[in-house]
């Protein structure tokens, strides 16, 4: 038995030293966290990035914009990616811990309306869109669809794209209270595949084939109407860094990736509209 | 109550009884059957040759002889859409096309020298009739250009030259600025024009052209979204044309097409076969439909290609079954898209022994003195107790203790590092640990105890020498199944280990940084992904590996636990 | 023990052995004081964060008695989390009504009807379904279950409620006729008719039931049935293992002596065995509540997260929010550096979670006292 028991743990600890081995030994890192509506666009940043700095250990978590925040008030991290911009409490606590965020706008994101595909409503206006969040209108028939109970999907309260959405969308109305909340812009965009009456909103790189968008005011989100403007939700994404990075530091490297030409395309192949153009 | 019946229920009491057993045994199938059969497809699958070029361009993989003629049969089969795709492109019209509308317009321009005495009297009017001449006089000589123009325009879907056009008549919408600027000073050195003649010029004189112009772009460009649609839904098929094009694409997932053919059945279906077009209601608005694409198409030479593609589609993807064991080792590329998992395999390994490595020990001594010095007592008692309140204690709740204590109140690492996940995962199982523990040394026959003493040894001696070798595999048991729990739990690294993307970490690095462990990423990937669908495979492979790995140190323990009663039995 | 101890202690009476076997000992003990230490920590940290948010004492009246939750809000923010405890009420209701029955009813077959080799088979069984992680249950939930419950809920339902009811409704039935007509229908073949008529009305009885359900519509995969199925399927292992102890612990001469006095095993079961195992079977039911009610990754994937008390209130075919994922998912978001109410809040329901599971147990611990105490 005894035996037994010492061949058990040499070979894990064996096992062990070679899995140790195996991993790839990271000289510098650069912490992110924040935003699920950024997520994307860093960890395409981040494979770019590694091409060419393969010493460079970068982590990405998503676990909101609140959260990137507090990360980078607690030096937690290198960057906080955000949805929205920082809030003034936010801001004040952050100069009151000696940090000093610098705001990057990496890139502009619109809220795609989006319904299943069978759904045969095609366009709302702005109006009609509040309404239905707010509860005024609770069947697809008034819309002009068919006679169906209108399955609310909505972002986490604490998310930013729920917070842009408020606020561009319902002026700050409370949302309806049977409106079903989703923690992430892919689940919302599943709920709404998989639900006939279901209606919700996700950032524009998350408006795929699997659902169908619908124009807002006559205007369909793409990168021409969200860049000029036509199209009225949209918002800015930023990434935050304590003070302006040292030229050439990694993370300076790494904010500035949306100003290069590769960045501005890997921004326009997600599905978002790049900054400059 | 009579007896029959008595029996009847008797039997059926027992009927349900089983029923309850085979409910319970039909959970455990209906859960494990589509993770496991849907998990083994992350590993074993049709794969398509995309799926050898990325391993080839980015692992280094060796291929084989049948790989590289498998390769280079698909790029053959290729080649003729490609060819189709070029050609509608890149139209060998265009030129000509190009040609006639340049000659069409420089002679419009020409003509206008013509009629600048219609022109010179258009001006000698006032306000709005001066306007009006103006727009009558610049229609004659544009006449044959717009005529051109509109036939151009009108045929461009059926010959295929509409993505030329729309570049041609950009171009000639910049020239016009130029010419206009031009013909004016010509006409100025005719007849001296004042400042507002001038501009009443400029602004009239191309205004026609230019309105004209920017109409066929946007009808072209209505007309070429469809086509940029079909060809995006291509490119996801199909990956980039060619290396060149391969090279200067940035994201990996547009330089590989689909890997599996699952996935490129259901590229097929939704993105090439059937296509989102764009249309205005009656009130205006904008709306998406999706259509069919041969529909579509019907009549253009994009037509062929749809049918093309149908009738080859297994033959350019080269479909062949395989078996891709670099799930488990490769890193993942491109948010999991392609690659394997190994980082969360490595993370959740790391997180699962640190938390053994710390409860471990404390978990055998605690449960040495309850079981072998601890004496009753309230004291006893307090302590025993906590155990048991520490067990009921909700898994979230330890996060946010991992969090508010080891991370920002002592500061063992300044953020999520693997060792406050493993801290937070090792209070988590203790309770269990010592509780296990505990059961083994009680299980240790009063008489080995008696024994060790009766010849002489010290307590310690004894608890060393005797019982704890007595206990270890029982206690082993205990530990292993607690660490198959610390390797399952999502909740307590959330706030204290676990990030979304990250590389593999070395061991000096565990103390620092954070690790993508397979739990949180799990919930991640099936919740957060943008492409959730291309990476369902992912997703039930990630669980299949998290539930094999649990289910395998349980199998680990009753295999010791049965070893260890047959020891006991003989 | 005691006088073994003793006898070293003169035989060798060696006073630097006895200081290093006190030292050990106080070692141990420090050891064994960690996990104490660990949760008056937990619950010290708890409290502290929590404290701020009840101070305000109209904060706290809300809290508790009003639905409206916006905690994120600049101006005029809300903090009533009534749905949110509704939601966790519901949720466990609903669980344990389906893993009690089935888990007792298991532990009873494993324990008295099958075999010691079909009871070592379902052992492994058992375990399995405790040991599978719960991500993987929620992702089961989300990803697998909540589509088959959506497109197909009604069928699902209305067959679950038909083949589950109909042989319990049958089998109540016999006992009924017995009792009614008992007296009045001697004869064994008539009475054996009336009894198949009378199942047979059950099991009609339980369809009309169940067909309406047929045709039910399930808008949304996500919701409060999704979550008490997958919680009870995540509960039923500690019930069924805890009450196997349990009824194993009850003596041989019970059930031998019911037996012996021409009971059936339904009666002996039913009459002496569950009585007798009650304490430890309610054990089992509080270890098997606090496992559902602790649980995060399951209903933070599978409750659908609304902030709706369902109308009505019974409606499991709603999507409700539970304390567990409320916190889960808004952790990350509340700003915690800046003190904000919304994380003090958070930290609230960690503390009712807390101060619930620390009355569950204490609850388990005073009954699995008096059921240790008579087990001996």
């Amino acid at each position: 038995m005894k035996n037994t028991i010492s061949n058990i743990l040499k070979t894990s600890a064996v096992a062990a030293l070679a899995l140790c081995g195996a991993a790839a030994w990271a000289e510098t890192k650069i912490v992110i966290d924040g935003s699920t509506t950024v997520g994307p666009i860093s960890k395409a940043f981040a494979d770019f990035y590694k091409e060419g700095h393969p010493n460079v250990n970068i982590t990405i978590s998503e676990s909101g914009s609140g959260n990137g925040v507090k990360s980078l008030m607690n030096k937690a991290c290198d960057i906080a990616n955000m949805s929205r911009f920082m809030k003034d409490a936010e801001f004040k606590s952050c100069v009151d811990k000696g940090i000093r965020p610098v705001a990057h706008v990496v890139a502009f994101d619109g809220l795609a309306v989006i319904v299943n595909p069978k759904n045969t409503v095609q366009a709302l206006s702005m109006k009609q869109i509040s309404d239905i969040y707010t509860g005024k209108i609770s069947n697809w028939k008034e819309l002009g669809g068919e006679d169906a109970k209108i399955v609310i999907v909505s972002r986490d309260t604490n998310s930013g794209t729920y917070e842009t959405f408020n606020e561009l969308v319902l002026k700050k109305a409370p949302v309806a209270k049977d409106a079903e909340y989703v923690g992430s812009n892919g689940q919302a965009r599943t709920r709404v595949n998989t639900t006939k009456n279901a209606i919700a909103y996700v950032g524009l790189g998350f408006a795929d084939d699997s659902v169908k968008t619908l124009s807002v005011n006559g205007i369909l989100p793409n990168a021409k109407s969200v860049s000029s403007g036509k199209y009225p939700i949209a918002r800015p994404l930023f990434m935050f860094t304590d003070g302006y990075p040292k030229m050439g530091s990694d993370v300076y490297n790494f904010v500035t990736i949306h100003l290069s030409k590769e960045g501005r395309e890997i921004v326009s192949d997600l599905g978002y509209i790049p900054v400059c153009e | 109550m009579n007896t029959s019946t008595r029996n009847i229920l008797d039997r059926s009491f027992t009927a349900l009884a089983y029923a309850s057993l085979a409910a319970m045994a039909a959970a455990v199938i209906l859960f494990l059957a589509p993770i496991v059969y849907n998990g083994i497809g992350a590993v074993v699958f049709n794969a398509t040759v995309e799926h050898e070029k990325f391993l080839r361009e980015n692992l280094d993989a060796e291929l084989s002889d049948s790989q590289a003629a498998r390769i280079a049969s698909a790029d053959n089969a290729r080649k003729p859409l490609y060819a189709m795709m070029a050609e509608y492109e890149k139209s060998a019209g265009a030129a000509a096309l190009a040609e006639r509308l340049d000659a069409v317009f420089d002679s419009s321009v020409k003509s206008m020298g013509g009629y600048s005495d219609k022109i010179f009297a258009a001006l000698e009017l006032g306000g709005a009739a001066r306007a009006e001449a103006l727009r009558r006089v610049s229609l004659d000589f544009w006449k044959p250009y717009l005529d051109a123009l509109g036939a151009a325009v009108d045929k461009s879907a059926s010959d295929g030259t509409s993505i030329a056009l729309v570049e041609i008549l950009r171009r000639q919408g910049e020239r016009l600025g130029g010419v206009s600027r031009a013909e004016i000073a010509e006409l100025s050195k005719i007849k001296k024009l004042g400042f507002s003649q001038k501009s009443a010029l400029r602004r009239n004189i191309g205004e026609i052209v230019s309105e004209k112009i920017a109409a066929s772009i946007e009808r072209l460009e209505t007309q070429n979204r469809a086509y940029e649609t079909f060809r995006a839904g291509v490119a996801e098929l199909l990956g980039a044309r060619n290396t060149a094009e391969r090279d200067n694409l940035k994201l990996m997932r547009q330089k590989y097409g689909q890997t599996r053919m699952d996935g490129a059945e259901r590229v097929l279906e939704n993105s090439v076969m059937r296509i989102v077009v764009y249309g205005r209601d009656s009130n205006g608005a904008e709306f998406q439909r999706r259509v069919d694409s041969a529909e579509y198409f019907r009549g253009t030479p994009v037509e062929k290609m749809v049918s093309y593609i149908s009738e080859n589609f297994e033959k350019m993807l080269g479909a062949h079954m395989t078996v891709y064991l670099g799930f488990f080792t490769d890193n993942p590329y491109d948010a999991n898209i392609f690659g394997g998992i190994f980082p969360m395999i490595l993370g959740t390994f790391y997180l699962t022994f640190g938390a053994m490595l710390i409860a471990a020990p404390l978990g055998i001594i605690a449960a040495i003195y309850f079981a072998e010095y601890a004496r009753g007592g309230k004291i006893t008692g307090i302590l025993d107790m906590c155990v048991g309140t520490l067990a009921g204690v909700p898994s979230i709740v330890f996060g946010l203790f991992g969090l508010a204590f080891l991370i920002n109140t002592v500061k063992i690492s300044d953020s999520k590092s693997v060792l406050a996940g493993a801290m937070t995962l090792a209070l988590l199982i203790l309770p269990t640990i010592i509780r296990s523990c505990q059961e083994a040394l009680k299980a240790v026959p009063q008489s080995y105890r008696e024994a060790a003493l009766g010849l002489g040894a010290g307590k310690w001696t004894a608890i060393c020498t005797v019982i704890l070798p007595a206990a270890l595999p029982s206690m082993l048991t205990g530990i292993i199944i607690s660490m198959g729990r610390a390797a399952g739990e999502t909740a307590p690294i959330i706030f204290t280990a676990a990030t979304s993307t990250g590389a593999a970490l070395a061991l000096n690095e565990i103390f620092t940084q954070a690790t993508p462990a397979l739990p949180w990423n799990i919930y991640n990937i099936c919740s957060e992904h943008e492409m959730a669908e291309r990476v369902s495979h992912v997703q039930y492979g990630m669980v299949l590996t998290l539930v094999g790995i649990v289910l395998a140190l349980n199998a680990v323990a009753i295999w010791l636990r049965a070893r260890l009663q047959n020891k006991l039995k003989s | 023990m005691k006088t073994g101890k003793n006898l070293i202690m003169d035989v060798r009476n060696c006073a630097a052995q006895a200081v290093i076997a006190h030292l050990g000992r106080a070692a141990l003990l420090a050891v064994t004081v960690i996990p104490t230490a660990a949760v008056v920590f937990i619950i010290f940290f708890i409290a502290k964060e929590a404290l701020p948010f009840f101070e305000n004492l109209a904060n706290v009246r809300e809290f508790f008695t009003s639905a409206n939750w916006a905690p994120s809000r600049d101006t005029d923010p809300h903090f009533g989390a009534l749905s949110i405890f509704y939601g966790t009420l519901m949720v466990t209701v609903g669980s344990c009504a389906v893993a009690v029955p089935l888990g007792v009813l298991a532990a009873v077959c494993l324990t008295e009807i099958v075999g010691r080799k079909t009871a070592q088979f379902f052992k492994p069984i058992v375990e399995l379904l405790a040991a599978v992680p719960s991500v993987a249950y929620g992702f089961f939930a989300i990803v697998v279950f909540a589509p088959i419950l959506q497109n197909h809920g009604g069928a699902l339902i209305a067959s679950a409620v038909f083949f589950a009811g109909a042989p319990v409704a049958a089998i109540v039935a016999l006992p009924l006729v017995d009792v009614l007509f008992g007296r009045f229908i001697k004869n064994g073949r008539l009475r054996r008719a009336v009894e198949i008529s009378m199942s047979a009305v059950a099991v009609l009885g339980v369809g009309a039931v169940a067909y309406p359900l047929l045709s039910l519509e399930i808008s949304s995969g996500t919701n409060a049935l999704n979550a008490s199925i997958i919680l009870a399927v995540m509960a039923l292992p500690t019930i069924v293992s805890i009450s196997q102890d349990a009824l194993s612990s009850v003596g041989r001469d019970m059930r031998e002596g019911s037996l012996a006095l021409g009971a059936t095993r339904f009666e002996t079961v039913f009459k002496v065995l569950l009585p007798c195992a009650k304490s430890g079977i309610a054990v089992a039911v509080i270890l098997g509540l606090m496992r559902v009610v602790g649980e995060t990754m399951v209903v933070w994937m599978a409750s659908g997260n609304s902030l709706k008390i369902p109308e009505p209130f019974y409606n499991f075919l709603e999507p409700v929010r539970t304390l567990t994922a409320t916190i889960a998912g808004e952790m990350g978001e509340a700003d915690q550096s800046t003190g904000s109410a919304r994380y003090h809040v958070l930290f609230a329901m960690s503390l009712c979670l807390l101060l619930g599971g620390l009355f569950l147990n204490g609850i388990g611990q005073w009954v699995g006292s008096g059921f240790k105490s008579r087990g001996k």
